[in-house]
Formats: structure tokens, C-alpha cells, sequence
């Protein structure tokens, strides 16, 4: 074949760009792509907000149709889970002024109230980036990398990532890149949480010897400084020895239901 | 307006919807996204041939890595690659603009999209597509449908766009 005939060819030209694409893919350059998501996101902030606060409309009307046949068991189910916890509620409060009088006695400090900023999901990732989302505050907020991202009370979703003038990307536990130190209520055992393929979450590094169980509840150890203590991450589903048998692992359910995820708050 | 300048617009939008729409309100259904940007390319290259589309069916994967927050590179590389499949494919076999044409080519998008399903993890260092029973084989069902069902309604809306451009590019424009 003349050579360049063949430089001009359509196979040519498709693998110099397959070449360049993939190479661009796998090279990641972290400034280039971040300096690009960063601008993208800030441009069109306006937009995504517009599109999010749509698509958080529609898919709030969609779950409010399908669920409507569940809604009697949905609702005898929460009035049970209601007394129940309204029981350990009032055992915990006894407990918390125990606890305060406690502290008091002992001239411990009163526990951190955290400093909280509200941010709402505006995009998420795809197929190769599920374990990310970006909220509506950014670097002019206040927003830093590290700082964690929580719903409710104090359950932790992620750890903000990448920020951009006036957006964030926060990379959830679910990422297959986050690792951040755990501990189980009641028996104390530290391990390892992280992300389990984008999908789930994993509780890793465990000692053999060391106490779990099927429904213990993780919460962050605060090893490392970034993430406070006692933010709740989930609770044990399964436990199974890890692959070279010298670990125990867990796999953890968040009650936060990551696909759903709308507003968030930073702790600064 | 200039045309060119709507086309900009409207690849941003597609990436735009692609991130704050389908993967806000579908993310169960994470490949939705992948394939209406393949259907998207593999429309461009049966309508103006592999060669005319590649620039821009490389650019909007570009667009879309960045809005989707994925490597920067990957949605185009398969954009590409099943720009030139079809391109390749429907010269081969001559497949008649049509039903079968249709199918055809929702068959290879949905494809593409197993693939990218499959191999995207690969570059996150994980490798659930290598572990039997995460790609089910009900995946497999629902992307090939998705696909079948979402490249006539996407070529047949691109065409009355570019359409809609053409008269934009003509010199008789306003």
C-alpha cells in the first residue's frame, strides 16, 4: 500500500485518535482535567442548577407514583421503627445528661458542634465516575479539599475532592479511591472504609482476633485530623475473612441512599 | 447566529443533560448516559461519513468526559471507535437506511456501551467487569433495548437539527 495513501486512510486516522484518546485517558493529567471540570462547571453552574433542580423534581414525582402502593406497609413500618426509637431516644437522652454532668466533673470540654455549609447536587458521574458528585458551593464559599460532606445528623457521604469557584467535587465513600479510618460502635474495632467499586462500601483491614458482627455500626475513628469522630458511615451487612485470610472485612450499608443524594453539608 | 457557535451550544447542552439530567434522575441506569452520546456519534457518522464526523464526534466526548467527570479521553476513544465500527460496518455490508439499518446500529451502540461499562473501571484500578455476576445478563438486556430503542428517536432527531443548521449555513440566512 502506498504509505501515503495509508496516512490519509480512515484506519489510520482511527487509531492515531484511539492512540490519543486512550493515552489521554490513561496518562489522567489531575491539573489539566481538574483546571477543565473547573471551568466547565463554573460557566455553566446556572444551567446544571436549572437541569438538577428539574431532575430532582421529576425524580421526586416518579418515587412519590411508584411508592404510592407501598405506602400503608412504608407507614406501619415507620410508626413501629417510630415507638422503637422514640424508646431509645428517651434512653439516650437520660444518658447525654449523665454524660454532660460527667464531662462537667471532669473539666472536659463540651463535644464540637459542627460549623455546617448547605450544598445541593448539581451533577453527578457516569459510568467511570459514580462515587463523584459536584454540589453548588465552591472555593468562594469557603469550600476546601478534605473537608467532609454529611446528610442528617452526622452521616458521613464523602470527602470533598476537587473544589472550583463556585462549585466542588465530592468524592463519596462509595469511590473506589476513598480510604479513611473506621471504628465500630459498642465493641471499638478500627478498620479501614472504602469505597467498594463506586457501588458500595467496604470495612477492610480488620484483625482476626478483634470483635465483629453483622449489624455493628461504623462510624469515622478521626484518625488522620480531616474527618471528625463519630460520623455515622453505616452498618455491617456481611463479614468474611479477606482474600489472603490474614484480615477479617465487612461489607457496610449506608442508610444514605447515594443514587438519590439532592442536598449535602460540609463541615468546616 | 453563527452555526458553528450552536453547534458549540448544543454539544454543551448534550453534556449538560447527559451530567445533571439522565445521571441525577437515572442512577440506576448509569449507561443511559454513554448511550445517547454513542448514539449521538454513530448518527454523525452515517449521516456525514467517518471522515467529516470525527472531529466533532471526538470533541463532544471530550465535552461530555469533562461535564461527566470521567477521564479525560475515554467517552471520546469509544466515541471514535464506534464511529469508525459503523462507518466500517455499513460500507461492508451496505446495510439500506431503514429498520434494519436502525437495528444494526442500536446493536453496536449497545455494544459500545457494554464495552465502555466493562472497561471504564479498568482505569479507575478496579476491575468489576472482570468479576462474573456485576455486568448481569440482564445488563446486557436492558443496554442492547436501550440501545435498539434510543438510536432511531436520537438519528431522527439529529437529522432534523442539522437540517435546522443547514439553513443556518446557507447564505440565504436571514
Amino acid at each position: 500500500m502506498n504509505p501515503r495513501g495509508f496516512s490519509h486512510s480512515k484506519l489510520f486516522r482511527i487509531l492515531v485518535s484511539l492512540f490519543m484518546l486512550f493515552g489521554l485517558a490513561s496518562w489522567n493529567p489531575t491539573p489539566v482535567g481538574s483546571f477543565l471540570r473547573g471551568s466547565f462547571h463554573t460557566i455553566f453552574l446556572p444551567v446544571e442548577r436549572l437541569l438538577s433542580a428539574i431532575s430532582h423534581s421529576f425524580v421526586d414525582a416518579r418515587d412519590f407514583l411508584t411508592s404510592v402502593g407501598d405506602m400503608k406497609r412504608e407507614n406501619e413500618r415507620l410508626t413501629e421503627e417510630n415507638v422503637r426509637l422514640l424508646a431509645e431516644n428517651s434512653g439516650l437522652l437520660s444518658m447525654r445528661d449523665e454524660n454532660e454532668t460527667l464531662r462537667k466533673s471532669i473539666g472536659l470540654e463540651a463535644r464540637e458542634k459542627f460549623d455546617l455549609l448547605a450544598g445541593e447536587v448539581i451533577a453527578s458521574g457516569g459510568v467511570n465516575e459514580r462515587g463523584s458528585v459536584v454540589i453548588n458551593r465552591g472555593s468562594m464559599h469557603g469550600v476546601r479539599s478534605g473537608m467532609p460532606a454529611i446528610v442528617g445528623e452526622g452521616v458521613l457521604v464523602g470527602i470533598v475532592e476537587e473544589t472550583y469557584p463556585a462549585s466542588a467535587r465530592i468524592a463519596l465513600v462509595t469511590d473506589s479511591d476513598s480510604a479513611l479510618g473506621g471504628i465500630t460502635l459498642v465493641n471499638g474495632t478500627q478498620g479501614v472504609v472504602r469505597g467498594d467499586r463506586n457501588l458500595g462500601i467496604s470495612y477492610v483491614n480488620v484483625l482476626q482476633s478483634a470483635p465483629l458482627a453483622q449489624g455493628d455500626r461504623v462510624v469515622t475513628s478521626g484518625v488522620g485530623g480531616t474527618v471528625p469522630s463519630g460520623l455515622l458511615i453505616g452498618t455491617v451487612s456481611s463479614v468474611r475473612d479477606s482474600g489472603d485470610r490474614l484480615f477479617r472485612e465487612a461489607s457496610v450499608l449506608s442508610p444514605v441512599d447515594f443514587g438519590k443524594l439532592r442536598f449535602l453539608f460540609l463541615i468546616r | 447566529m453563527n452555526a458553528f457557535l450552536i453547534r458549540i451550544i448544543l454539544v454543551v447542552l448534550l453534556a449538560l443533560f447527559g451530567a445533571s439530567v439522565l445521571n441525577v434522575a437515572y442512577p440506576d441506569v448509569p449507561m443511559l448516559f454513554p448511550i445517547v452520546l454513542f448514539c449521538v456519534a454513530v448518527s454523525l457518522s452515517l449521516t456525514h461519513g467517518f471522515m467529516r464526523a470525527l472531529p466533532a464526534v471526538i470533541v463532544i466526548g471530550l465535552v461530555c468526559d469533562i461535564a461527566s467527570l470521567g477521564r479525560l479521553g475515554l467517552l471520546a476513544a469509544f466515541c471514535a471507535g464506534l464511529a469508525y465500527t459503523v462507518s466500517f460496518l455499513s460500507r461492508r455490508f451496505a446495510v439500506e437506511h431503514g429498520i434494519m439499518m436502525h437495528l444494526s446500529a442500536g446493536v453496536i451502540v449497545g455494544g459500545g456501551a457494554l464495552g465502555f461499562l466493562m472497561v471504564a473501571p479498568w482505569f479507575d484500578g478496579n476491575a468489576f467487569g472482570r468479576e462474573p455476576g456485576i455486568i448481569s445478563w440482564g445488563t446486557v438486556a436492558v443496554t442492547f433495548g436501550i440501545g435498539i430503542l434510543m438510536f432511531p428517536i436520537i438519528s431522527v432527531v439529529l437529522r432534523r437539527v442539522e437540517d435546522w443548521l443547514a439553513y443556518f449555513d446557507s447564505p440565504n440566512a436571514f
